[in-house]
């Protein structure tokens, strides 16, 4: 593409590369706060994983290979947009839909179904990095709380859940607690992969580029959903009525997020593995036997 | 006249990754990138990290005055330096910024010059995140008084210094959640 | 089954921006593109606008991004501020004084007779919005005549460029503070330190100079009606070209190295109750942008009094508060933001379907029970 014509390997200048480099160190340094930072405007819009790839610029050099994942998929618009940006400003690097081959991984709602392990680093693009944004508005507040590790107000949130409905009802971004200090929103992933952050091997960083903030979880910190003792923490539930758990429509997984949607055909619901290279995977095992 | 490679912008990318890793896996030891070979630890690792927009303290006048228009950074006490590079031979004997409660990325990053990252007398048992269960490291070269003033530096998180220590060709991170141990 | 829940996403893309470049060219086979230059000066009001949103004075490079936005402000100015990013900062201006502008407008509500005079300029403000029907099919030749005449019958050295400020005559008076500037404080940058609340008087300025002049209008004009109570005057509204000096890079000496068209906006306010002993002052409000934008000058004058009380005394409005304020009216975060919901969220509906059946489940067998 033509546009590119001009442009400094991975789009922004070293100055810049160098602000997020310093606020990456800071972030691992200090798990799970929000370390802002001045977030450059991206070629695409606020909230399609702008912190996310500013990170991803930030890291990538020759000899990484690279996988873009949205939904748990490397073909979505949003995923082939950024991975086809990130080509085309960083020429030299690699590019994979495998998580084994991968070296770094952004993805946005989704950690892959396989374990990463300690070679790899995965970045996640962040809308809303302050989990105490739905019970404080004010920052300056909510910076307090979070280094007095105050976290009141949204316990009592929690608990106005549980006498209401009888359960907590956050779906997903499931605020949870950094090496017993920070508790950090953890992206829109599902609760499913919230546990995948504890004692990870890889490191984790989040990226948030509208809110300018950059935070992290190291590899091998605690990482702890917020709970009280009697309401335990509980992933998406994939059983059917008869309480027996739905597999994967493609590739018989029973052990992965399933994508629930409408057979155009019948009209029946079908359940599919969110993380198409897990899905694969599976089918190449099969395929194997 | 050709330019060292630490300010080259790929190599430059390399020497964070490098950094990343040390911070992130407190204790594991990092070499230079091989490109990088015949640069010195602590000039590259200045040379990736600073720019015009922050401050740096040269406490034991490791740099030469050439460096310093090279680095960009502006020169500050160790009082109220972003960054202060340190020869770890000599006991620490200032009070860097370890931030504020709701800032504590607000703090100094430290580099501590020392001998050698490898063999010594100074055995380090380290536990806290990025590290599974413990590791053991060993510095040659380090005044003992840094231990004792390190921990009086982090004891409330999240207030704290991240250190970064340097012999000629390796680099060993110390982020501020560290728990180090003599042993 | 083959069947995957997402796919051909790169095709898709490719698709819709070749449709895009359609859309562009769809007027015909016989019609000529947009040149930029006729963009930059018969759409000045709205390059004046992209490049102030864009935050970079490139009026040539806003007029390139207008035409392949195709008119879209929001797109213009987030496409330049993308550019924008790829640039390195090199250099810093001292602070400039803007009595150096070579004014094209300028008007106050305070005075009648202002030093220097009032001038009134190119305004729409006392214009009829009439449709001109002859313009539906103006010829070239009409068009040329218009500027042609009116250099003609121009008496040279009619106006002076420039003017003395108004607030200095209220300054001098002692109506107003004396200008409070700490010479060692610098501007705050707000390309490259984040806003970390609360934040100095010149970020808050840097931040609203380019604001999305809607947004900013709208807080501007809540704290008007009575969501607020900065009752302002406008105390001088200038419009002009602002030489930019740069230290030179041997001798250090400040030198000319170009122009920027901007709008300024003084307005004063009611004074407030001061500290013990000292006389009360009026108070001032300050806004400035690029381009010719007098709706975004005014508004931000007003907020810029707003966020002072706001600080001072505690926010009682939205207007007031800088966070409200502050991270709320940038048009390329909240477009972008916006428009990001088109986005799939599968995931997270999936996750937000789980938890609404189990509370309905919970509540079914509750009530059976």
């Amino acid at each position: 593409m033509s546009a590119s014509v001009g442009y400094n390997f991975g789009f922004m200048d070293e100055y810049a590369k160098k602000e997020i480099r310093r606020t990456v160190l800071k972030a691992v340094a200090i798990p799970g706060y929000q370390v802002p930072y001045s977030s450059r405007e991206m070629p695409m819009g606020r909230g399609f994983g702008t912190g996310g790839l500013q990170l991803t610029l930030s890291l990538i050099g020759v000899g990484d290979n690279l996988k873009v994942i949205d939904q748990g998929s490397d073909d979505s618009v949003n995923a082939v947009n950024l991975r086809s940006f990130i080509e085309m400003t960083c020429p030299g690097i690699d590019t994979t839909t495998s998580v084994d081959e991968a070296n770094l991984i952004q993805s946005r709602h989704r950690i892959p179904e396989k374990p990463l392990r300690d070679d790899q680093v995965i970045v996640m693009q962040v809308p809303y990095p302050d989990p105490l944004v739905i019970v404080e508005p004010s920052e300056d507040r909510r910076k307090i709380q979070h280094g007095e590790g105050n976290y009141s107000k949204l316990l009592v949130k929690l608990y106005e859940d549980i006498v209401q409905f009888d359960e907590i009802t956050i779906s997903h971004r499931y605020p949870t607690c950094i090496n017993n200090h920070y508790v950090l929103d953890p992206s829109p992933i599902p609760r499913w992969d919230v546990p995948k952050m504890h004692q990870s091997r890889a490191l984790i960083l989040f990226g948030a580029g509208r809110e300018k903030k950059i935070y992290a979880v190291p590899p091998y910190s605690k990482a702890e959903p917020l709970v009280f003792d009697d309401v335990p923490f509980r992933i998406e539930d994939f059983r059917d009525e008869h309480s027996v758990r739905r597999p994967c429509a493609r590739c018989g997984c029973t052990s992965s997020f399933l994508d629930e949607f409408i057979d155009s055909e019948n009209g029946e619901k079908v359940y599919q593995c969110s993380d198409s290279d897990w899905c694969d995977e599976q089918l190449a095992q099969q395929g194997e036997c | 006249m050709k330019i060292d490679a630490i300010w080259q912008p790929d190599k430059q990318q390399q020497m964070f990754r490098v950094l990343l890793e040390a911070m992130s896996r407190p204790g594991s030891i990092q070499s230079l990138p091989a490109a990088l070979q015949s640069s010195m630890a602590d000039k590259a690792l200045l040379a990736t990290l600073l720019d015009g927009e922050v401050s740096m303290c040269d406490r034991h006048a490791l740099l030469t005055t050439s460096d310093w228009p090279l680095l960009q950074a502006r020169q500050a006490d160790a009082e109220q330096a972003d960054y202060i590079l340190c020869d770890g031979a000599q006991a620490p004997d200032f009070e860097p910024r370890l931030g504020t409660l709701s800032c504590p990325d607000e703090s100094a990053t430290l580099i501590i010059k020392v001998r050698s990252l490898y063999g010594g007398d100074m055995g380090l048992k380290l536990e806290g995140p990025g590290i599974e269960a413990s590791t053991r490291v060993v510095i040659d070269g380090l005044h003992p008084d840094w231990l004792k003033t390190r921990q009086d530096w982090v004891c409330s998180f999240p207030l704290g210094v991240d250190c970064l220590f340097v012999d000629e060709s390796h680099v060993i991170g110390l982020p501020r959640t560290t728990i180090v141990e003599v042993c | 089954m083959g069947y995957v829940a997402i796919k051909g996403g790169g095709k898709a893309i490719e698709a819709a921006e070749s449709l895009l470049d359609f859309q562009r060219a769809e007027q015909g086979a016989d019609a000529l593109p947009l040149d930029t230059d006729s963009i930059e000066h018969q759409l000045r009001n709205l390059t004046s606008r992209v490049i102030s949103e864009g935050g970079l004075y490139h009026p040539k490079l806003a007029a390139l991004a207008i035409k392949q936005c195709m008119g879209d402000s929001l797109e213009a100015a987030f496409t330049l501020r993308a550019y924008r990013s790829t640039r390195p900062r090199l250099l810093e201006t001292a602070i400039h004084n803007s009595s150096g502008m070579r004014v094209t407008r300028r008007i106050s509500a305070a005075f009648k007779d202002i030093p220097g005079g009032q001038m009134l300029g190119a305004t729409t403000d006392y214009y009829l919005r009439l449709l001109r029907m002859n313009l539906l099919d103006e010829s070239p030749e009409q068009f040329q005549k218009v500027a042609s005449n009116w250099f003609k019958d121009m008496p040279k050295d009619a106006v002076p460029e420039t003017f003395p400020k108004v607030v200095d005559a209220l300054r001098a008076e002692g109506l107003l503070p004396p200008v409070n500037r700490d010479p060692k404080s610098d501007a705050f940058d707000i390309t490259r330190d984040p806003l970390v609340f609360p934040v100095p008087r010149s970020a808050a300025l840097a931040t609203m100079a380019r604001a999305e002049q809607g947004g900013l209008l709208t807080i501007a004009y809540s704290n008007m009606r009575g969501y607020g109570d900065v009752h302002p005057t406008v105390a001088e509204l200038r419009v002009g070209y602002l030489p930019v000096f740069l230290p030179h890079p041997i001798t250090g000496e400040p030198i000319e190295i170009g122009e920027v068209l901007m709008t300024e906006c003084e307005v004063v306010a009611m004074y407030e109750s001061s500290d013990e002993g000292s006389k009360p002052v009026f108070t001032l409000g300050y806004g400035a942008c690029f381009g010719h934008n007098e709706v975004k000058a005014i508004s931000m004058a007003i907020l810029d009094r707003a966020l002072q009380k706001g600080a001072m005394d505690g926010p009682q409005n939205p207007s007031e508060d800088a966070e409200f304020v502050l991270l709320h009216i940038d048009g390329i975060d909240s477009m972008g933001f916006c428009t990001h919901y088109k986005m799939p969220h599968y995931v997270t509906f999936q996750s937000d379907m789980d938890r609404l059946r189990t509370t309905q489940s919970k509540r079914q067998s509750g009530d059976q029970a």
